[in-house]
């Protein structure tokens, strides 16, 4: 076992993630809870194959490997052989044979492929059959099932022993099977099977002969369409012969063409279809559902979905068979159906996000119009408004800047519409309300009104006090009565932040109406207990200090009275403090 | 599709076993010079945890404990052990002669013969053989007690595959006559290969599926279980599907026996289905599942204690009320945390 090698084949050589894979290989796409290839070195150190070989064709992978500190078994080694001239398969086997490290058999393993099946069994059958014949040069590991995918759709001649005869694409119009040897005789039992239930995993078990075959045959591109096809079509004039490991039922494969086939098999794996390679116990919740991050209460989590670390999901947010990725923060009121969310991911609130693939490190934001879905050819690539380059992982950057700045100006006109209307609403409530349950209705109008649109409570005194000013008649009677009527509404609404703008609103308004004075309202207000002593008097110190506004003079002159009673008040409240302050103790809380 | 035959539990207690013994004898040991009794039950507990395979493997922490268990007795009581039945005693007496005579073998060969080896002569290597002994010998025991619970003509119902039962109703033939029925669980294929072994026997064996629980559990006299692990509170961990049997058998008061070696005692406590309990693949239930139909498989069945009327041991038959008492007996307070 020690000479074995397996031999990853870290690329594709597809264009079906093309968007993704022109920055990240696919090896190292995010499945669930880890990189793809780590699940595959994962697989082979349970089976205990230590010698790994890395073919790679993009310089992420070295990166990732240099930077790499995973505990593993002792004796396991991963080479790394650079493969950037080659343009399909065939050429990264013939670089592996030109490197000369595989002296006898090995293991091709695509970068794709995700599985629970046991090698043991598949390596003694290998061996066996060596020992039988030296020209079963391959032994190619199939599972039983359904064939899904346009990929997966192919027949299977097999001969006794499981010896493969035939592999014909079932998506060709016409299927030749090839007759020469095939005779049937009345009574005899027939020699060949032919199966559809058959779906390649994507294991090899090679020898050496196969990379010289390689190297022999210049034209040979992909294993499955070149060399297999060949070997097996002239099977009268070759010798060599390819073999068929059919596993039981209970181990299954999964290989990741397109999108469809990502997220049926990132599903699978939370279903558990790969025990004993399964998520973290320490995560399970409930029905094939695996929380690593903090999930909100009032959130809908539907079955087979899973959480990563550190990611935030708030309130009101619905997720249907999905899959989140690490240190993500979705707002309230998000839905997330079908989609595979990777790392680093910032979601405002109230999106809808469905049948999409998001790469790491995007921002997406909410704006007023509808978001536009895309669907490019077989991928359900989902274009949405304002989100940010990051360093890496992020696609369509191009377009972002240009739909950043659109999206600012969005962002400018509702606000200027927000407060008109505010203003109008304010004027309404105050002119229907006559009595105070009246204006206990309006209290509640105006906190739906603030939180619904998001409010500052300045914004609300100032629009309230306009209405509220505009009511008012002349005389000290009516101020007294709108006070009175109107005081728990201001004592609601004005709280120490926002005193400072309420005065200013009176102040205004008594600079523009000479006939009410500003000292009736203060002191109405200090009444009503909206303001507070301190308050009151920094303000009038405060206007004494203007010098050359006539109107802060009579108001500093007409106010004297006024400002010596609350200094009075609280002189007589520290004297009080003071005597009190003796018999007071101050306790000092110890926390065990 | 290749059907897979049932192993007992015993083997892979015996082979750990064994393997001990192997490490003593070969000096692999890793053991400190001139070691006390702490350090190899120490060492044992180590090796324990390095062979148990996930955490749902019970078997061998208990076999292990079983053998420290019996350790210290040797060590403290210099062999007598608390009898049980007559034939034990001679047992016990023949083997206190064996040790008696080995150690002068040893002190007469080798004269320089160190302390520590001398605990592991004396002590370790005759306690690793007592506790083979009752691993090989527990059907035996088991069976003494087979001919004093049936009647003639009595229904019997089993299910599945279970070593313990087969070679209990093998040896009650010789006495009773009696008729059979195995129930077949959907999921795996060791039921019919369980009536085909008795068959071979020349018993009279019926074979019905699973569904047709109800309908034969009015006809049956008495059912016979084999069981997976024992539990300290008399709950009783087993293959699935028996749950589901104990309670059909508690409504039509049909009694349960469990038969089990002692090996399978385990001191521990669980209260529902999922304390001891793996989702596996749903591929081992329905071969054809998808994503979007899906079977759920687990690994054992957790039947609480009312629903068993008698357990027989090889230590034993005892009531699930009384079964505690098998514990205090059968291993130590200070192991229970292998």
């Amino acid at each position: 076992m020690s000479e074995f090698y397996a031999v990853i084949l870290a690329d594709s050589y597809d264009n079906q993630f093309n968007h993704l894979t022109n920055n990240i290989p696919k090896s190292l796409f995010p499945f669930v809870d880890d990189l793809i290839i780590e699940h595959q070195i994962n697989w082979l150190s349970k089976n205990e194959i230590d010698q790994i070989i890395v073919l790679y064709r993009n310089e992420k992978i070295a990166e990732y490997f240099n930077n790499r500190r995973r505990p593993g078994r002792k004796t396991q080694k991963i080479q790394l052989i650079n493969i950037l001239d080659s343009k399909s398969s065939g050429d990264a086997l013939r670089e592996l044979y030109s490197h000369g490290i595989i002296q006898q058999d090995f293991l091709l393993l695509f970068g794709d492929v995700i599985t629970n099946i046991s090698l043991k069994e598949v390596i003694n059958k290998y061996h066996d059959q060596r020992k039988e014949d030296k020209m079963n040069i391959l032994l190619m590991v199939v599972h039983q099932g359904i064939q899904q995918y346009d990929e997966e759709r192919y027949l299977y001649v097999l001969e006794s022993d499981d010896k493969l005869f035939q592999l014909t694409d079932l998506q060709q119009k016409q299927i030749i099977i090839n007759k020469k040897h095939i005779t049937l005789t009345k009574g005899m039992p027939c020699k060949y099977v032919i199966r559809s239930n058959l779906i390649e995993s994507g294991i090899y078990i090679c020898n050496r002969d196969v990379l010289k075959s390689f190297q022999e045959y210049f034209m040979f591109a992909e294993i499955k369409e070149d060399f297999i096809k060949y070997m097996t079509t002239t099977s009268d004039i070759q010798e060599e012969k390819i073999h068929l490991y059919i596993s039981p039922k209970i181990q299954v494969s999964q290989r990741i063409f397109h999108a469809q086939s990502y997220h049926n098999a990132c599903l699978k794996y939370l279903s558990r279809f790969f025990f004993p390679y399964c998520p973290q116990q320490q995560y399970y919740v409930d029905f094939f559902k695996y929380f690593a991050g903090r999930v909100d209460q009032k959130s809908k989590i539907s079955d087979q979905c899973f959480i990563g670390q550190n990611t935030d999901v708030k309130q009101k947010v619905t997720i249907t068979k999905s899959i989140i990725g690490k240190n993500c923060k979705l707002g309230i009121g998000c839905e997330i159906i079908n989609s595979i969310l990777w790392d680093n991911i910032e979601v405002d609130d109230n999106i809808i996000i469905k049948d999409s693939i998001i790469a790491s490190g995007c921002k997406i934001k909410n704006s007023i119009q509808s978001q536009i879905v895309t669907i490019e050819n077989q991928k359900n690539v989902k274009q949405l408004l304002s989100f940010q380059k990051y360093d890496d992982n992020a696609f369509q950057s191009e377009n972002s800047d240009q739909e950043s700045d659109s999206h600012e100006l969005h962002q400018k006109k509702p606000k200027e519409n927000d407060d008109q209307g505010l203003k109008e609403d304010m004027i309404d409530i105050v002119a229907n309300c006559k009595t105070v349950s009246q204006v206990k209705e309006a209290i509640t109008n105006v906190d739906t009104i603030k939180v619904n649109s998001n409010i500052a409570f300045e914004n609300i005194v100032i629009a309230f006090m306009a209405a509220f000013l505009d009511t008012l008649q002349p005389d000290v009677d009516s101020l007294k009565n709108a006070y009175a009527l109107w005081e728990e509404f201001i004592i609601r609404f004005v709280s120490e932040t926002e005193v400072v703008c309420y005065i200013k609103s009176i102040e205004t308004f008594c600079r523009q109406n000479q006939q009410y004075h500003l000292n009736q309202f203060l002191q109405l207000s200090y009444k009503h207990q909206i303001l507070s002593e301190q308050v009151i008097i920094n303000y009038q110190n405060q206007m004494a200090t203007l010098e050359d506004d006539q109107f802060a003079k009579d108001f500093v002159q007409s106010s004297q009275q006024f400002k010596e009673y609350l200094e009075n008040i609280i002189l007589e409240q520290e004297q009080q403090e003071n005597q009190e302050g003796d018999g007071e103790y101050e306790y000092e809380y110890v926390y065990e | 599709m290749s059907t897979l035959k049932a192993q007992p539990r015993l083997y892979s207690s015996r082979e750990s076993i064994l393997t001990l013994k192997a490490h003593l004898s070969g000096k692999q040991a890793k053991i400190p010079k001139n070691p006390t009794m702490e350090d190899y039950i120490t060492y044992i507990k180590k090796l324990s945890n390095r062979l148990k395979q996930g955490p749902l493997d019970f078997w061998i922490p208990n076999v292990f404990r079983r053998l420290i268990q019996v350790i210290r007795l040797m060590s403290s009581e210099d062999g007598f052990f608390p009898i049980k039945d007559k034939e034990k005693n001679f047992k016990e007496l023949g083997l206190t002669i064996l040790r008696k005579s080995i150690r002068s073998k040893t002190t007469v060969e080798t004269g320089s013969e160190t302390g520590s080896n001398a605990i592991q002569q004396d002590v370790i290597l005759p306690s690793i053989e007592q506790v083979l002994e009752e691993l090989e010998a527990h059907s035996d025991d088991i069976n003494t007690f087979a001919s004093t619970h049936f009647f003639t003509n009595e229904v019997l119902l089993v299910y599945e595959y279970s070593t313990t039962v087969l070679n209990f109703l093998l040896s009650a033939k010789k006495t009773r006559n009696f008729e059979i029925i195995v129930l077949e669980s959907e999921t795996e294929n060791l039921g019919k290969q369980f009536a085909t072994d008795l068959g071979k026997h020349n018993l009279n064996v019926t074979l019905t599926p699973f569904t047709n629980a109800y309908a034969i559990m009015q006809r049956v006299n008495k059912t016979l279980l084999g069981v997976d692990a024992i539990l300290k509170n008399g709950g009783l961990l087993m293959h699935p599907g028996t749950y589901a049997i104990c309670v059909l058998a508690k409504q039509f008061a049909v009694p349960v026996i469990v038969l089990s070696g002692a090996h399978k005692l385990t001191p521990k406590y669980a209260f529902d289905q999922t304390t001891f309990n793996q989702l596996v693949s749903p591929l081992k239930i329905n071969p054809n599942s998808t994503i979007d139909q899906m079977s759920i498989g687990i690994t054992f069945d957790y039947v609480p204690p009312e629903y068993i009327s008698l357990y027989i041991t090889n230590q034993g038959q005892y009531t699930p009320q009384s079964i505690y008492q098998l514990f205090s007996d059968f291993y130590n307070v200070k192991d229970e945390d292998i």
